[in-house]
């Protein structure tokens, strides 16, 4: 069987793909072929979705075999984000590239991989006070929810990559754990969801939790709303769910059913390097604020 | 006036991110409480950024105590603007979901 990536792997661009996968986790076929040869551009989405469909069909002991992108130039990204590095693909070895985080396989909260990630991005751009805490936040938030609700057993992978000319930085974080549905009706108040699509535009609302305690529900909530007022973006599969919340526009989320359901969460998300990570408390608040 | 003072750096050390990570700052204040008539929490200039942490060592303060003693028996020292934002921002999220069970 074969996963063949297309020219562009990113959010948009990722529908066949995942159905792809879904397929060769069900599939009686044991060699598994990932097929990049036409790939021409990867995003920190589509460096976590590889490396993370790799890893998983290596631990479900499938042969997987690799046709690397005939792209030069993707050859290249592949070498510095650190995916053939990851995988010891034999390539050329070419210098690391410093505007771009190195995908990495967590299993366990790494605050100093955290603060590397702004670290790198430091050294090339300046950001904001409000950007930096931003990219922080959305970091910790995202990873603080893999490894207390999502029972995955092999982490999660994470990359981070800046566009200068852009003016973003584009964070990925992808786990194959039990999903949004899975994760919150763990919480017996949410026990009766059904929809993947419920419940993750449930997970973002205010005080929404699976702790069955019911404490906490702020993170994503919390990261939404300064992703906002900062105009980034952020795209959130699991199940067969995909939601996207792209602030720039200000729109409505827009949702899309997934063929296969992805067995997991990946939140995808863009921070605006050029707009002041300024941010507005909400209506309502008490005159003076409190700290 | 009685001072004491809470600094999260060497306390906490690297551990800044979890619930749990927040609770120890969380329980020294609340033991200092009644102790002191002002309880300055230094921040030592670090970007902490987690809503878990700040939400736990300082947000259920709101929860559980009476805002006007807060205001004036917390101080936060050497925080960071994003930081010193988001306390509020949950600290506020707190008081409204307080409203929102008592009516």
């Amino acid at each position: 069987m074969e996963i063949v990536f297309p020219k562009l792997f990113t959010t948009a661009y990722s529908k066949g793909v995942l159905r792809d996968w879904g397929l060769a986790r069900l599939t009686n076929e044991q060699e598994i072929v990932i097929n990049l040869s036409k790939c021409e551009f990867i995003t920190p989405f589509g460096i976590t979705v590889l490396a993370g469909i790799m890893n998983e069909l290596l631990v479900r002991t499938k042969t997987v075999s690799y046709v690397p992108p005939t792209h030069r130039g993707m050859r290249k990204f592949l070498t510095r984000i650190g995916f053939v590095k990851f995988f010891q693909l034999r390539e050329e070895l070419t210098q690391i590239y410093d505007t771009a985080v190195q995908l990495r396989r967590l299993q366990n909260l790494d605050p100093s991989y955290i603060d590397q990630i702004i670290r790198v991005f430091e050294t090339n751009l300046r950001l904001s006070p409000g950007v930096k805490g931003l990219l922080k936040l959305s970091i910790n938030e995202t990873m603080m929810n893999v490894f207390e609700f999502s029972s995955s057993q092999l982490g999660c992978y994470v990359c981070a990559q800046m566009y200068r000319n852009a003016h973003q930085i584009r964070v990925c974080i992808t786990d194959f754990g039990i999903g949004i549905l899975g994760s919150l009706r763990n919480n017996p108040k949410y026990a009766g969801l059904t929809e993947s699509s419920q419940a993750i535009k449930l997970a973002v609302e205010e005080g929404v939790t699976s702790r069955p305690s019911g404490v906490g529900g702020k993170g994503l909530y919390t990261l939404q709303s300064f992703l906002k007022v900062n105009r980034g973006r952020m795209v959130v599969i699991s199940g067969d769910a995909k939601i996207l919340w792209d602030f720039w526009k200000g729109k409505q989320p827009s949702e899309n059913i997934m063929d296969i359901p992805f067995e997991g969460t990946i939140v995808a998300m863009r921070i605006r390097t050029d707009r002041e990570g300024v941010y507005v408390l909400q209506d309502g608040i008490p005159e003076n604020v409190i700290f | 006036m009685n001072k004491t003072t809470i600094k999260i750096k060497q306390i906490c050390k690297k551990n800044l991110v979890t619930r749990e990570d927040g609770m120890v700052i969380h329980n020294l204040i609340l033991d200092k409480w009644n102790k002191f008539d002002q309880i300055e929490i230094d921040f030592g200039n670090i970007l902490i950024a987690s809503v878990s942490f700040l939400d736990e060592a300082l947000g259920k303060l709101a929860s559980d105590l009476d805002v006007n003693e807060i205001r004036r028996k917390i101080h936060l020292k050497n925080i960071q603007d994003f930081d010193r934002n988001l306390v509020n921002t949950i600290s506020i999220s707190r008081l409204r979901q307080k409203k929102q069970v008592s009516t």
